[in-house]
């Protein structure tokens, strides 16, 4: 388990570049044109479908639309992560699964006072890649009880 | 004595007072965050540290800035931490008195800008660092 807590997933939507926790990651679907109803849809809670995984349907939700990002995929192009959350699995749908990388080769970096308030209710944290600053994804501000809720 | 680092960006001149002026950092690439304030195009990272860039083409109406990479980064300080601003080209450090320094005129007060510095046929605009700050802050845009 300390492997998995010590990785971070890469994600992409559009040009920005974010890193989630390896440990929330269930699966990686790269091909979910087949498994996304989109007449499942709660916008207003980011949920754009249903993904059927395994034979259950979970949420699958777009954080694009939350943190207002446009993208040129098409939903049905996306890659979704299947994540874990106390509420159960859901799907989050990226545009890109870039790599998986070690904790260490990520450099914390502080956001600056002035831009603080303005990004306060989507993200705290960014980390540094190679220079490319990354935005550390929160799951719970998408999904579950907390991310519904605000 | 009072002086300027002039510079140009997006088509437009605009002149940066000296104490304000931290450093000028050649082609630092702009990252987009998300829902950064609208003022700010990305940030930029300057030893280890992220900084705001402003758009230009929100606080200098004319702007022809269209968010792509520059030549130069220009880092400012303000009341509110340092701020970078895009520059295609430098245009040198000069003293007030070699020019001529005047307000703005009537009905054309941009927010940000605090006059005009008039240097051999050209017109920069003297952005006020603070002004432009606080109303990142405000959201005033």
């Amino acid at each position: 388990m300390g492997n998995v807590l010590a990785r971070k997933l890469i994600f992409r939507l559009g040009s920005v570049g974010f890193i989630l926790d390896l440990s929330f990651v269930v699966e990686i679907r790269e091909q979910v044109v087949d498994l996304l109803d989109s007449t499942y849809r709660d916008l207003d809670a980011g949920i754009v479908g249903a993904l059927d995984f395994r034979h259950t349907w979970v949420p699958a939700i777009d954080p694009a639309i939350r943190f207002d990002l446009s993208s040129a995929l098409p939903l049905s192009a996306k890659t979704a992560l299947i994540l874990t959350s106390p509420e159960g699995n859901w799907a989050l749908l990226v545009d890109r699964a870039q790599e998986i990388s070690l904790a260490g080769r990520l450099q914390p970096c502080e956001m600056p006072a002035i831009l603080r308030v303005a990004v306060s209710d989507y993200y705290a944290q960014i980390d540094l890649l190679d220079n490319e600053p990354l935005v550390r994804f929160e799951p719970e501000r998408f999904y579950g009880a907390a991310g519904l809720a605000s | 004595m009072r002086r300027f680092g002039l510079f140009r960006g997006g088509g437009i001149d605009y002149a940066v007072p000296l104490q304000r002026l931290v450093r000028i950092l050649p082609g630092e690439r702009c990252y987009l965050l998300p829902q950064l304030p609208q003022a700010v195009a990305g940030v930029i990272v300057a030893d280890g540290q992220l900084i705001p860039q402003l758009d230009l083409a929100k606080i200098l109406p004319c702007s022809e800035y269209q968010n792509e990479q520059t030549a130069y980064q220009v880092l400012v300080e303000s009341e509110c931490g340092t701020l970078a601003l895009p520059a295609d080209q430098t245009c040198g450090i000069i003293a007030g008195e070699n020019g001529a320094v005047t307000a703005l005129a009537e009905g054309s007060a941009v927010h940000g800008v605090s006059g005009e510095f008039h240097f051999q046929e050209r017109i920069f605009k003297i952005l006020d660092i603070d002004c432009l700050a606080i109303g990142l802050i405000q959201e005033s845009w």
